[in-house]
């Protein structure tokens, strides 16, 4: 039991407009372990992204609890989960969502910078090993818009790595990079969830990633459902 | 550096343009305030200087005598009018005392007695009325700068000599050396010798006034060894009223300040300096204008990377001392850069309008324009500008941001 990081029960999120109410999750109960590569996969309008948004405390359910490393997440006030999200999470997007006035280093070392007792040096140096893990030590004092788009995925892989989160959460990481960029950025990804330890949770259209992944969750109109109902749902 | 200071020093930075362009507006509006802020107080200075730079700015006069009706008899109405005579005016008595008392008392850098009066100048056929003052020997230039105005001869007066004004020398056609018959209002008259002539720059005093000796005075005046009051000059003008509440007290004398004769000066001071202030008030306006104006555009320009930095973990304060620092960096470093350039600004008037005789054509007094207020008040004003544009973005939504 003590390799569950991340467990969810009884989620649930409506979303109201005006009179209208939307149930874009209708209970979702999952566990995830530490070291966990996972693909959370399903249609679009299906509550993946909302379901990522939740576990990565952006967002607050309607109804359920999130707990992650141990902490109910519904206990903690709005500064509280602001640092907790900076200690425990870490973001990948579709589009890297880098700071372009930043360097790739600077990009890297952003997520300590809030930290309360950091060490300069210390950050500076574990930014620069982590650039050096996604092969762009070379690259470290280039302003960010003077990479490629594979080039900033990694830089973004980097930075969600910084804090040494217990949790990454991916949102269509691969979505928009070449195939062969994709397959690069998946691979390292991999790679570091077996080396550090580190749960993966990735959202993505793309049954390659599926293929590679421990486990795949598919969610359909708001609820988590086996492969083969997902299956059928898909022929139909 | 808190990362707060780092980010928002790089923000500035990397927009290079849009931050010349609110460095420079913020710099315009900061110009504007401290010119204004030269020019008016330079031209307070000029015009106060004008008015007492040939007045005392403290006067210790005798309590005046003033006749009265005597009491009525019982039973008896009195239907008498008062009227005054022509006995000899009150007259300070034993003013040695009185000129130690007042040369004691700080912030005082001259005091003279004096005795004054008004009469009649004749020469030929032509008479001029006069005003006659007469001071201590070596005392002639302690209120008015007569040393300084001396045209022909000189300002050293001895017994039996006088100075006169350009105009007066003019109208009566007399220069140094040369005599005048001069006639009191207390009807005495003496013959005395012209022994400088000066233009101090007051239309009055060229054409009116004349210097003697104060032995002089005191027989055209029937005074004895009085004098007619005891002139006072301060080191701090404006001290006047409180320096001769404290003489008025210490002596039981009749003190006379400068501001309270001169209250149309006053009225004109302030209301040139309320000009000035609105012209100031419209230019810091402006600049807060700009400043939120430009922060605002840079949180909405910005959002995605707010929403970024959120999803990061960075609390909305952080954010909010973000684009707060920004307001406080534009405002500081675009006002010194604006006082740098208001004080070259005034530097450069004040010495293009100088006159060949030194005086200003303009007056703009470069050491009068409020600089650090001026920086102080930008810095205010740019950090508060910066509050509305700082709580915008603090609340953006990183939800929306990445789902976009």
């Amino acid at each position: 039991m003590s390799d569950v990081v991340l467990r969810v029960a009884g989620l649930t999120k409506t979303y109201r407009d005006g009179e209208v109410e939307t149930e874009v999750l209708k209970g979702i109960d999952l566990d995830f372990r530490r070291g966990e590569f996972v693909a959370l996969m399903g249609p679009s309008g299906s509550g993946k992204s909302t379901l990522l948004t939740i576990l990565g405390t952006l967002l607050k359910p309607t109804t359920g609890e999130v707990e992650l490393v141990g902490n109910q997440l519904s206990a903690l006030d709005d500064h509280e989960v602001t640092r907790f999200r900076n200690e425990h999470i870490g973001f990948v997007f579709q589009f890297h969502h880098l700071l372009p006035d930043f360097t790739a280093l600077e990009n890297v070392i952003f997520p300590s910078l809030p930290r309360r007792s950091r060490d300069p040096g210390a950050d500076r140096v574990r930014a620069l090993e982590l650039l050096r893990r996604v092969g762009l030590a070379d690259r470290s004092d280039f302003r960010v818009t003077k990479l490629s788009g594979g080039q900033k995925q990694r830089v973004a892989v980097a930075r969600a790595l910084m804090n040494s989160p217990d949790i990454i959460l991916a949102d269509e990481p691969t979505g928009n990079l070449d195939r062969e960029t994709g397959e690069l950025v998946l691979g390292l990804m991999r790679e570091l969830c077996a080396e550090l330890g580190t749960f993966f949770l990735i959202s993505t259209h793309d049954e390659a990633i599926a293929a590679r992944s421990d486990r795949v969750v598919r969610i359909l109109d708001g609820r988590v459902v086996p492969e083969e109902q997902a299956a059928a749902a898909l022929d139909h | 550096m808190p990362f707060e200071f780092a980010v928002a020093l790089r923000y500035l930075r990397s927009g290079r343009l849009q931050t010349v362009l609110i460095f420079s507006g913020v710099a315009v509006g900061i110009v504007v305030f401290t010119f204004m802020a030269a020019l008016i107080n330079g031209l307070a200075v000029t015009l106060t200087n004008d008015v007492i730079g040939n007045l005392a700015h403290v006067r210790l006069e005798p309590t005046p005598r003033v006749p009265r009706q005597l009491d009525d008899v019982a039973g008896l109405r009195t239907l008498l009018a008062v009227q005054r005579g022509n006995e000899p005016r009150a007259a300070i008595n034993g003013w040695r005392s009185f000129v130690a008392t007042a040369e004691a008392m700080p912030g005082v850098i001259k005091v003279a007695a004096s005795v004054s009066g008004s009469g009649f100048t004749q020469r030929g056929e032509k008479i001029v009325p006069i005003s006659v003052t007469g001071y201590e020997p070596g005392k002639e230039s302690e209120m008015i700068d007569l040393a300084a105005g001396i045209v022909r001869g000189t300002s050293a007066l001895a017994s039996g000599e006088v100075l006169i004004g350009v105009t007066m020398a003019d109208e009566l056609g007399v220069t140094t050396g040369q005599r005048l018959r001069i006639r009191s209002d207390r009807g005495r008259e003496r013959t005395l010798v012209v022994r400088g002539i000066f233009d101090v720059g007051n239309a009055t005093v060229n054409q009116r006034a004349v210097f003697t000796d104060l032995s002089t005075a005191q027989g055209l005046f029937e005074l004895g060894g009085a004098v007619s009051r005891i002139e006072v000059k301060l080191a701090d003008v404006f001290s006047a009223p409180i320096v001769a509440e404290r003489l008025g007290a210490l002596t039981g004398l009749d003190a006379v300040d400068w501001i309270k004769e001169n209250a149309r000066l006053q009225d004109a001071l302030r209301a040139q300096g309320s000009t000035g202030d609105v012209v100031k008030f419209f230019a810091v306006l402006l600049i807060i204008i700009a400043v939120a104006s430009q922060l605002l555009l840079s949180a909405l320009r910005r959002s995605a990377e707010i929403g970024i930095m959120r999803s990061m973990g960075v609390s909305r304060s952080s954010i909010t001392v973000i684009f707060v620092t920004q307001g406080f960096l534009i405002g500081l470093l675009g006002s010194a850069l604006g006082a740098g350039l208001g004080y070259g600004f005034a530097t450069f008037l004040a010495r293009v309008t100088l006159r060949p005789d030194g005086s200003r054509g303009l007056p703009v007094d470069p050491a009068l324009g409020e600089y650090w207020l001026a920086i102080g008040i930008a810095t205010v004003a740019a950090t508060l500008a910066a509050v509305l544009p700082a709580r915008i973005a603090s609340g953006v939504d990183p939800v929306e941001v990445i789902q976009q």
